[in-house]
């Protein structure tokens, strides 16, 4: 009978690990470089969501943005815009490093880049292109 | 009948330091946690009412 | 090139039912033909029919026509008023139904074999084409009128650029012989024309200009002139983009089986220059393999702004100011350039950020992959991080990618950096460089002048043991030695990672000695303190300039030296620990003095997290002494908080450096 519940209280013990694990840690996300990239990032989103909002630009599933249809972007805009997507992605890839960096974990890097991949299309607004897994353009 | 508040206390003692060892692993749900603050945050998806205090940790007296 | 004209076709099929007996029965002929087929060409079920009055009502037949990868269907030719005379036919108001009606005209000559034909789209749209074929050779010649460009959509190869709209008129002529296509002159005026690729990356809008060009056929190869003339219009072909026309090219070569070769061309680009250029296209996916240019006179802003700036977006110099003047010879062989030769101007580059300029620029820089060539830049005056640099000149010695100086020096403010032996080269695309050197004296007072800082005194100079620079990361091997304040400090294992990055970081250690407090706090209205400090703060690292992580303190030098602080002085600290203290000292019996002595000042942070840890020279009662008392009268200081946040404590020496701003006279 003991071993029974020592069995159920081991049992009890593994269900509760996880949330042990995860409860423990919230991540380190209060950095000056990441406070500075959020910073640019959230000026340049001012110029980007006309963009995501037409579908010139769609969010692709490795965490990053894309030109998706330069045509819908007039001629004169559109190295700006490719410009945009390239100064984004910059950050973006900076601001994956940084968390696992922040965190003592660079070897996080690659987790933290499909989790925001994950969060960027849940949060996107309805209308906005996101790649699938495949890789293929869809509207959300 | 005291060994098994003891093998209670030696297991915990294991469950505890197990956590510590796996804490090593990806903590998804923090992540998720975070990517969430920041998209909202660069995104602007709160409302001013709701925008997350400036981040300061609290002054000492 | 070597495929005729795609409505060279067309007319083939027409002189068939010219050529072939027809079968008469009573009244009318009827004439039928399974299937043509040529490689671009295909037609089936064809049919013609002749009746009425003296054959006078011709109606032709097509059930199916291709041409390259364009088909109709129901393909009908009539004319009810078909003259026949003398081996004429003559059809002046004919219909040709291709899905929409046309009206067609055309003349049949059968003894010259010549044919002219005529379609007329709505809105003055026209189309002819005349052809005459004859034994030694053939001729076509096709005219347009305000002809839609999109007609030919159809006949360009499949994902490709294609022309979405705009109008050209002009003339193509072709002439050949049974051997194939000898030659094709072409004239043509173009208007308003659109043109964009499925990804939208390369296109045009809103295009006018001309293009001129003759080309004609010798053995295997065809030697072409032309002219091409862009007066209007915007284009995109990523990265660069043209706003407005008034380009030019002009050009003559020949076109081999895969090589088109340009043997002489002068191209204007406007608000860049003219150039003339050389080299050969291989087709196939080959590229451009081999070129010469030469250009004498280009505008440097043009030039950074058209074609530079958008290959640049990633680097430092993606925003600049750039003005001057630029002679340029480059040679280029085999897909990669053995030569150049630049030759730089009153060459000017300002940062729109405000980070470095070059002024009174000028360069010759000669350089070959296999050479040696000795090349020299200089500029009159320049900034980097708002401190001025004086007239520099730098010999440079290159052997291919790999550059050496020798030693120089550019002036900095009332100082110079000396740069000894500095070496570049470029491995695998990614530069990295190396020197050593010298700062010679910089006075203070210039320096934190320049760099907006609060007034300094003192010089500054050091020696720069070995930098380097490789994969992105800035590195400083041994110590950096500066004398500021009266004292001395060591940098040591000071590197940047990715100092041109989004996120720079920097990480050092620091050592400071015998620092002078009264040079020191004068400089920063902290309130006087008389005696010396050591600083040292161990493992800093700035992460986009700010700190995220040190071990730092501050603690009296040892030795003897008058050691005096002022009420100022406590107060400032006081505030350090939180607006209650000051306030303190404000009320007691303190304030009745200017001056008290002190035994030992000691302040320690360790910055994690944003956390400043602090602690002070001992222990003291719930909290650690920052100043102990000595002398008469003698003050104590003693912290409580041991965590400060670092944001506030930047925070709080602001408002006290502040409070306390006044001129600072020495």
């Amino acid at each position: 009978m003991y071993s029974q519940i020592l069995r159920l209280w081991m049992l009890v013990a593994l269900l509760w690990m996880p949330f042990l694990v995860f409860a423990a840690a919230d991540l380190e996300i209060n950095t000056p470089a990441i406070g500075s990239l959020k910073m640019t990032m959230q000026q340049r989103h001012d110029q980007l969501a006309g963009h995501y909002a037409s579908g010139a630009v769609g969010l692709t599933h490795d965490g990053l943005i894309a030109m998706r249809d330069a045509a819908l972007v007039p001629l004169a805009q559109r190295q700006a815009v490719n410009g945009l997507v390239a100064a984004e992605n910059q950050d973006r890839q900076a601001l994956y490093r940084e968390i696992a960096r922040a965190n003592g974990h660079p070897e996080w890097e690659e987790e933290i880049r499909t989790t925001f991949a994950q969060r960027w299309v849940q949060k996107a607004a309805s209308g906005w292109w996101h790649q699938n897994h495949a890789g293929a353009w869809v509207r959300k | 009948m005291r060994t098994l508040p003891m093998a209670m206390a030696v297991l915990l003692a294991a469950t505890v330091s197990a956590c510590v060892t796996i804490n090593i692993y990806f903590p998804a749900a923090a992540a998720e946690k975070a990517a969430d603050k920041i998209i909202d945050e660069v995104w602007q998806l709160k409302k001013q009412g709701e925008a997350p205090a400036p981040a300061k940790p609290d002054e000492q007296k | 090139m070597k495929s005729s004209w795609p409505w060279a076709l067309p007319v083939r099929a027409l002189i068939l039912f010219a050529l072939l007996s027809p079968v008469v029965q009573a009244g009318q002929i009827t004439l039928s033909v399974d299937d043509i087929s040529s490689p671009a060409f295909h037609a089936k079920a064809i049919s013609a029919t002749l009746d009425g009055p003296d054959f006078s009502r011709f109606e032709a037949r097509i059930g199916e026509l291709s041409l390259r990868d364009r088909t109709w269907r129901k393909v009908r030719l009539t004319c009810v008023k078909t003259q026949w005379n003398n081996g004429v036919i003559r059809c002046d108001q004919g219909e040709l139904d291709l899905g929409e009606k046309l009206p067609i005209r055309f003349v049949y000559q059968q003894q010259s074999k010549t044919l002219g034909l005529t379609l007329d789209f709505p809105h003055g749209e026209t189309w002819q084409l005349g052809s005459q074929w004859g034994k030694p050779g053939w001729k076509v010649r096709i005219e347009a009128r305000n002809g839609q460009v999109m007609r030919l959509a159809g006949f360009l190869p499949q994902g490709g650029i294609r022309p979405t709209a705009g109008t050209w008129s002009g003339s193509i002529s072709l002439d050949g012989s049974r051997t194939g296509l000898g030659s094709v002159i072409a004239d043509a005026v173009f208007k308003d024309i659109a043109f964009a690729d499925a990804s939208g990356l390369h296109a045009g809008e809103k295009i006018g200009g001309g293009v001129r060009c003759d080309a004609s056929r010798r053995k295997d190869s065809w030697l072409w002139r032309g002219e091409v003339d862009w007066k209007s219009g915007e284009a995109f072909w990523q990265p660069l983009y043209f706003a407005d026309g008034g380009h030019r090219f002009a050009g003559q070569g020949s076109l081999e089986a895969d090589t088109l070769r340009v043997s002489q061309g002068n191209l204007r680009l406007a608000g860049v220059g003219e150039a003339q250029l050389s080299g050969a296209w291989g087709t196939a996916g080959r590229g451009l393999t081999d070129f010469d240019l030469k250009a004498a006179g280009i505008d440097v802003a043009g030039l950074y702004k058209v074609l530079l700036k958008p290959f640049l977006e990633k680097t430092a110099f993606a925003k600049l100011q750039a003005k001057g003047a630029a002679d340029l010879a480059w040679l280029y062989r085999d897909g990669v350039t053995t030569d150049f030769d630049l030759n730089l101007r009153a060459a000017e580059f300002v940062d729109e950020d405000q980070r470095f300029a070059l002024h009174g620029m000028s360069a010759h820089i000669p350089w070959s992959n296999k050479e040696e060539r000795q090349a020299e830049l200089g500029f009159r005056s320049g900034e980097v991080l708002r401190l001025a640099l004086g007239e520099t000149r730098v010999p440079l010695t290159t052997r291919g990618w790999q550059i050496i100086t020798p030693d120089f020096s550019i002036p900095l403010l009332d100082g110079r950096i000396n740069v000894d032996g500095f070496t570049a080269s470029r491995i695998d695309g990614a530069w990295q460089w190396r020197f050593s050197g010298g700062l010679a004296p910089v006075s203070m007072e210039r320096f934190s002048e320049a760099s907006k800082l609060p007034l300094m005194h003192g010089t500054l100079s050091g020696i720069i043991p070995a930098v380097s620079y490789a994969g992105g990361n800035l590195k400083v091997d041994g110590a950096l030695l500066f004398k500021v304040f009266d004292g001395t400090v060591v940098v040591k294992d000071l590197s940047l990672l990715e100092p041109f990055g989004r996120v720079p970081r920097l990480s050092a250690t620091l050592d400071m000695r015998n620092l002078d407090l009264d040079l020191l706090t004068s400089a920063f209205s902290f309130g006087n303190m008389q005696g010396r400090i050591d600083v040292a703060v161990a493992g800093l690292e700035l992460s986009n300039w700010r700190p995220v992580k040190f071990d730092a303190k501050v603690a009296s030098s040892p030795g003897n030296y008058p050691k005096k602080i002022s009420q100022k002085a406590v107060q400032s600290i006081s505030s350090l620990g939180g607006a209650g203290a000051a306030a303190a000292i404000q009320r007691s019996f303190l304030s009745f003095f200017e001056q008290f002595g002190y035994d030992r000042i000691g302040l320690s942070c360790v910055l994690r997290n944003g956390v400043c840890m602090m602690d002070g020279v001992e222990p003291a009662p719930h909290g650690y002494v920052i100043v102990k008392g000595g002398g008469i009268p003698a003050i104590s200081v003693i912290g409580y908080n041991r965590e400060v946040s670092w944001d506030e404590l930047l925070e709080r020496l602001k408002r006290v450096t502040q409070k306390n701003v006044k001129p600072v006279i020495q």
